[in-house]
């Protein structure tokens, strides 16, 4: 019965420590957070400078990286390309740049605005993805009637009937086995919906890590494999089907290394990638008609790569931003709470015992509830049991929390 | 002794477990029904969408119902022990307490792990009916978090009815309420797929939870 009584008392001072480091954390941030908005930073063809847009609570201010303030119309005419809309309606879009003249659709052609986020990534997703027959005879593209898996074989499953498309099945299979593919797929990449020009299908990494492309053609397999660049490893690719056809879609490796995957003979274009982490940052890539503009934003950063349109490194940004951590509230939260729990993160959306550590000031408040049981024990009488003892180390580890957790669940011996 | 302290058991519970039991077919007969209605209105191909890739649970109406049986079955099994201190004659009889103790508590779980299996082996043979097994696979493990805040549920609530002393009722229902939260977190598809494990090893340990109070019952502490 002891044990049994221990071990019960370990498991309610156990549940309440791990619920006060949720929610004590939690209501102090409410309590007393600020949010922070990162700025969006923009490279003006005009100036040649990097331009970015603050907001400070209700107002915006718009600057360059020397601190000069702009108005929203000068501002708008740095940035002709991203705010053609807003010129070309107050007749004030310039007729070129650089020498080159401006034609809208060309321009439009060229705008690209293309985000991944983290939550894209690592997430549970359901390996069942539709083919869309890319060339439908038709202005709109249309979903099948079938999802498709990739395990030991390819398999076309039909919606209606929940059964596999024998036929169909055998003849991707038959293509995939003759491209030189090995089942199981690791990892698929498309983009499933009908709102865009038209169908790329997916890209497909095999079982020796090799990439292929497969399409549906006319209801007939289209099935190609890409050679990587040596050493490279895929984490996810975004596809993402455009007009331009220059380039399918980024490719983001295991070791934080960008690429283009280019419809010019599957080629591999490297992308800048200094300081890039895919698992804590957004990656955002503008495009226009004479610059590749990428970002990566991070809790309180963010880095900006202009390159030309051959991808040559033209210029680079940095932007940095306090956030709470900087503050007294983020000060005396580290004091306060060794360590916070959640369960679920901004950065993936997987459920998950998410600890977050705060660094060493909360020692010193761990150690003054230490003393404050110590002498509380003490006064009820002289010598520690074992599970005094044991409570004790509970304390010192995590501070406030065992704190009371031990006082509430008090020991009965 | 076991089998005549069994026999107590199932009498105070039976009722709510039949009670439980139609309350299952009735979820799941709206499910299925429902399932059935939607594949029959809409383009069976956006369905599969958007489960795939919308996040669309239509089995979600079951996602408190394991909490609710084990709420009921923990309350059916010990406030009738409390009201008048008859637990304290169980705890009495010539068997160790601790045993007796985990063995109300081992029978519960039985009686809730027949319901829980009911109800997740019909939702899973219904749905691999009519989807592929990726997204009944994924149905499942989504399925199982629900199905442990059940079995934490009655932990919870047996430990709260067996406790004696209202300020650690108190203490013990708020850390409960936090604790079967967990389990329940609006998520997508999967989301608990790293951490079903752990899950499990956590909610058999809470088999132990109700001991102290017990232990505490039987002393008459307050």
């Amino acid at each position: 019965m002891i044990f049994s009584a221990k071990l019960s008392r370990y498991l309610i001072v156990l549940s309440i420590i791990l619920v006060a480091s949720v929610i004590f954390p939690e209501f102090y941030s409410m309590t007393f957070s600020h949010s922070f908005s990162s700025p969006h930073v923009y490279y003006s063809p005009v100036k040649k400078i990097f331009v970015k847009t603050v907001s400070y609570k209700r107002e915006i201010k718009r600057l360059d990286s020397k601190g000069n303030e702009y108005t929203r119309e000068e501002f708008e005419r740095l940035t002709p390309l991203f705010s053609y809309r807003q010129l070309l309606y107050r007749n004030e879009m310039p007729d070129s740049i650089d020498g080159i003249p401006i034609d809208i659709s060309l321009m439009r052609l060229n705008n690209i605005f293309i985000t991944i986020k983290p939550t894209d990534v690592y997430r549970y997703t359901i390996p069942l993805n539709p083919l869309i027959e890319s060339e439908p005879g038709r202005p709109d593209l249309q979903m099948p009637d079938d999802f498709f898996r990739i395990t030991d074989k390819i398999e076309f499953i039909q919606c209606y009937s929940n059964k596999v498309k024998v036929k169909l099945s055998k003849l991707f299979n038959d293509a995939l086995v003759n491209c030189g593919f090995n089942f199981p797929a690791k990892k698929f990449f498309g983009n499933p919906s009908t709102r865009k020009p038209f169908d790329e299908g997916f890209f497909i990494v095999d079982n020796n890590n090799n990439l292929f492309h497969m399409k549906r053609v006319k209801n007939k397999p289209y099935v190609k494999k890409v050679i990587l660049p040596e050493g490279i490893k895929i984490e996810f690719i975004k596809v993402m089907e455009m007009n331009l056809k220059e380039f399918y879609g980024i490719v983001i490796t295991e070791d934080n290394r960008l690429f283009l995957l280019m419809y010019d003979g599957y080629k591999f274009v490297e992308l800048p990638s200094k300081g890039f982490d895919r698992k804590k940052m957004k990656l955002v890539f503008m495009g226009n008609q004479f610059y590749r503009i990428i970002s990566f934003f991070a809790k309180n950063s963010v880095a900006t790569f202009v390159t030309d349109r051959n991808y040559k490194l033209i210029a680079e940004n940095m932007e940095k931003w306090k956030t709470d951590e900087d503050f007294a509230v983020g000060k005396i939260a580290d004091f306060i709470f060794p360590f916070k729990l959640e369960f679920t993160d901004v950065y993936n959306k997987y459920v998950n015992f998410n600890f977050t550590f705060s660094n060493s000031s909360f020692w010193i408040i761990n150690l003054l509830f230490l003393f404050l049981l110590l002498s509380y024990f003490k006064r009820k009488r002289k010598n520690f049991t074992v599970s005094q003892s044991v409570d004790l180390i509970i304390v010192l580890l995590t501070g406030f929390y065992g704190f009371i957790a031990v006082l509430l669940i008090k020991d009965d011996d | 002794m076991y089998r005549a302290l069994a026999y107590k058991e199932w009498l105070k519970i039976r009722w709510f477990t039949v009670g439980a039991v139609g309350i299952e077919i009735l979820a799941l007969l709206y499910i299925f029904t429902n399932l059935r209605a939607i594949l029959e209105f809409n383009n069976v191909i956006a369905v599969w969408s958007s489960i795939v890739y919308k996040n669309y649970m239509f089995f979600n109406s079951v996602k408190y119902l394991p909490l609710a049986i084990g709420i009921t079955i923990s309350v059916a099994q010990y406030l009738p022990e409390v009201i008048d201190k008859k637990l304290k004659l169980t705890l009495h009889l010539p068997l160790e307490e601790s045993r007796v103790l985990l063995f109300l508590n081992l029978f519960g779980t039985m009686i809730l792990s027949v319901l829980n299996l009911l109800l997740v082996a019909v939702l899973i043979i219904g749905t691999s009916m009519v989807f592929p097994a990726e997204i009944v696979w994924a149905e499942f493990i989504t399925l199982i978090p629900w199905v442990l805040a059940g079995y934490l549920g009655y932990f919870f609530t047996s430990s709260i009815l067996i406790e004696p002393s209202w300020q650690r009722k108190t203490v013990m229902a708020i850390v409960g309420f936090f604790m079967i939260n967990i389990y329940l977190v609006d998520a997508i598809y999967g989301a608990y797929i790293g951490i079903i494990i752990p899950l499990l090893i956590i909610t058999l340990l809470y088999n132990y939870l109700h001991m102290l109070p017990g232990f505490r019952f039987k002393r008459g502490l307050k």
